[in-house]
């Protein structure tokens, strides 16, 4: 078959494939509790920016960057109500984008002039947005953490310094945890040996599941990739005191070289030691790289030490890792291998006006983290 | 004609048709006050880099940016008189730009080396250069800020973080007046209403009238646009100890994302706060900036009180289109005429520039122009 030519899957502005493709899903874009009512923001997503504001009754909305008129920021206008007005000429905007009033214009043209404006909603504590064309595709509930399991809902969202594509490929590596993640890994037994990998296309996307084997006992640990860039998994105790804890995470793109993680969870915040003070993640991540510090030497109690581990291993691959071709995968890639072809098989479907496979996630809890393997 | 469609307004390097219009008329370059005799400086104008330089004697000079031998910059030299020696290796230039000396060179070649020099002239505070080809025009003269009213003359100068032309824009622009400075247009009577606009070509430039009718009572207000970059109008008080002030203005290009305003006015500033309404000393105008257009900050929530206020203000509002402002997606209404009115006498011009025609000889009045509000008759 003759082979058309290399598929892009790292770069997300509006006219690429990637960018088209992932403004099909919802992505949350904000922390709910960082937007007060009344306050607009600025932000960037998959390399374009927008306007988040929230009315003074409490809802969130969605709508283009800049004003119609001269082109101005939208975030520095005032909000009136659920309404935004420009700073500048004071046009303003219902949140459906409607232009209301053209206070200087003697005869108005505003009925001739909209904003674009996308649908939101707030779910876990996020704000989610839908950038894409067309509809919105149904809006994905997760019973795993919707469930109250005695510990609270915690969510947080961090800046990486790399594209999202390079981050997602790491939510489906099974064995960079035995590596990386050493540290945490020997704290816990059920790391303590290296697993089989398998990886299987679902309804949702991929279920990853690893075998561990310890003497006649097995056990499997299944995770879960949701297209198209949705990790839910339980993830290991970073610290003595910790637990194992259910984890949800979007990696969503700010532009090609800049990625935004927004992840939930049930667990309780982790208290960092008493009389302690550590190092901005970002600096310690940004050290190593130079070869100032190593990793072995970071404090094992630092309270964003997975975070630093990941960063430095994605980060050392680059800002925009693109040179795949000159990998030499193994079969414990295998999970790697399937998120490429899967990505390549529906951009080539989106680049040919076909029809893409409709994702769905079952509404009832997935099977999730660490369970005994029937005997064979 | 041959027009420039789309021309470019924005662009002002050596060579570009809007640099090279610029470079056609007085610019300013520095304040007076900021170069001591004896000191040199190295300044950017329209992308461009000059040596300025104020002789022991206190005239100013302006030359090029590097000396001719090895490529130095000049403003690191010595000023000797109305002369500047180069730091590197001493060559010697007056202020006609004729090497004078060549001290290591035993056979000195200096009458076959000479540095480009531009005239410059000094006026209300600032000092002016002609960048431009050929003979200067007659140096500027403003007789409304000439007179002294017995208040003092205040010269002032802020970098803005955009493009030169987004600020000439906005100074034509009367609407943004009612939201932009909303603070402190609720402060006066005059703005209580909002206008009627209109624009009009002038020998200078652009006259602007808005109207505003008060029941009965109907006043206008004259401002002024001297081209290429200049504004003449009155400003409302900026806070509530503040009065109106005729404030005359440069916007010059520094490079294509940074510009200069250059200010004069006659009058009593209000005693400057230190302190804010929290009790806190003001925050930098640039801390504010950054802030409100990083989503930290509303503009509702800067103190009014802020010395900074009105730069704050348009700063946010034209550092919000972007550094270089890209109008090609705008929805422009009839209160947009003064701006219109600009971009379409910069095309003209611009257009003859490109065309090596003569450009319109622009000249103002000798007596003093209609200023700020005056009550309209009814007819």
């Amino acid at each position: 078959m003759a082979r058309a030519k290399r598929i892009d899957m790292v770069h997300v502005g509006p006219e690429t494939l990637t960018g088209r493709f992932i403004r099909r899903f919802w992505q949350p874009v904000y922390l709910a509790r960082d937007l007060q009512p009344g306050w607009a923001k600025r932000i960037q997503i998959l390399s374009e920016h927008f306007t988040l504001y929230r009315g003074e009754g409490g809802e969130a909305h969605v709508v283009q960057d800049r004003c119609p008129h001269r082109n101005t920021q939208l975030s520095i206008g005032w909000i009136e109500g659920d309404d935004l007005r420009c700073f500048y000429h004071g046009w303003k905007f219902a949140p459906g984008g409607a232009c209301l009033e053209q206070p200087c214009e003697r005869e108005s043209f505003a009925r001739k002039v909209t904003i674009r404006s996308y649908p939101t909603r707030e779910y876990l504590g996020l704000i989610f947005a839908y950038l894409g064309e067309g509809e919105p595709p149904p809006f994905a509930r997760f019973p795993e953490i919707e469930e109250d399991n005695g510990f609270p809902l915690w969510n947080s969202k961090w800046d990486l310094p790399h594209n999202f594509f390079q981050r997602m490929e790491n939510d489906l590596d099974e064995a960079h945890v035995h590596f990386v993640h050493k540290v945490s890994a020997d704290l816990t037994d059920e790391l303590a040996v290296m697993p089989e990998f398998d990886a299987k296309e679902t309804d949702y996307g991929i279920l990853r599941i690893g075998t561990r084997r310890r003497g006649n006992t097995s056990d499997v640990r299944y995770s879960h990739m949701m297209m198209p860039n949705t990790t839910l998994i339980v993830v290991p105790p970073s610290t003595r005191d910790d637990i194992w804890a259910v984890h949800l995470a979007w990696r969503v793109p700010v532009n090609d070289e800049k990625t935004q993680s927004f992840v939930v969870g049930r667990r309780n915040a982790r208290q960092p030691p008493a009389g302690k003070t550590f190092a901005p993640a970002d600096e310690i991540v940004k050290a190593i790289l130079d070869g100032r510090t190593r990793l072995r030497d970071v404090d094992p109690d630092h309270p964003m030490l997975f975070n630093i581990q990941d960063n430095v291993a994605i980060g050392a691959q680059g800002a925009v890792y693109d040179e795949r071709e000159t990998e030499r995968l193994g079969q414990s890639d295998a999970s790697v291998i399937l998120l490429r072809k899967l990505y390549e098989r529906e951009l080539r479907a989106l680049e040919a006006g076909k029809p893409m496979k409709t994702w769905r996630r079952p509404p009832d809890k997935l099977p999730l983290g660490f369970h005994a393997a029937e005997a064979a | 004609m041959a027009r420039l469609k789309n021309a470019d307004l924005v662009h002002t390097g050596p060579g570009t048709p809007a640099g090279r219009f610029l470079r056609r008329f007085w610019q300013p370059v520095q304040r007076s006050d900021d170069l001591k005799p004896g000191w040199a400086k190295r300044v950017q104008v329209m992308g461009e880099h000059v040596t300025l330089y104020r002789g022991e004697g206190g005239t100013a000079h302006l030359v090029q940016d590097r000396c001719p031998h090895r490529n130095t910059q000049l403003a690191i030299g010595w000023v000797e008189d109305d002369c500047i020696r180069c730091f590197y290796h001493g060559w010697k230039f007056d202020g006609t730009g004729a090497c004078v000396e060549q001290p290591c060179e035993a056979d000195s070649f200096a009458r076959k080396v000479g540095i480009e020099t531009y005239p410059t002239h000094e006026y209300l505070g600032l000092i002016f250069a002609y960048l431009g080809e050929g003979a200067p025009p007659p140096p500027p003269s403003f007789p409304e800020l000439d007179e002294d009213n017995g208040d003092p003359l205040l010269t002032r100068v802020w970098p803005l973080p955009f493009n030169y032309f987004q600020r000439l824009e906005n100074s034509l622009d009367e609407a943004h007046v009612h939201f932009v400075h909303k603070v402190s247009a609720d402060l006066t009577d005059e703005l209580a209403v909002l206008p009627a606009f209109e624009a009009e070509e002038t020998e200078y430039g652009i006259l602007r009238l808005g109207t505003r009718e008060r029941g009965a009572d109907k006043d206008l207000r004259y401002s002024h646009f001297f081209m290429p970059n200049c504004n003449l109008l009155v400003v409302p008080p900026s806070n509530a100890d503040d009065a109106w002030a005729a404030h005359l203005t440069w916007r010059v290009p520094v490079t294509d994302e940074l510009t200069l305003s250059y200010s004069v006015e006659r009058r009593t500033p209000p005693t400057p706060r230190t302190v804010g309404r929290d009790g806190r000393p003001f925050p930098s105008a640039e801390s504010v900036i950054a802030a409100v257009l990083d989503g930290r900050m509303r503009m509702r929530d800067v103190d009014p009180d802020h010395p900074g206020l009105f730069n704050i203000q348009d700063t946010v509002a034209m550092a919000g289109q972007g550094p270089i402002y890209d109008r090609r997606n705008e929805r422009l209404g009839k209160s947009d005429i003064g701006i219109i009115l600009l971009r379409k006498i910069y095309e003209r011009e611009l257009g003859k520039i490109a065309d090596s025609k003569p450009i319109k000889k622009w000249r103002r009045p000798t007596d003093k122009v209609m200023l700020g509000f005056k009550p309209l008759e009814n007819v």
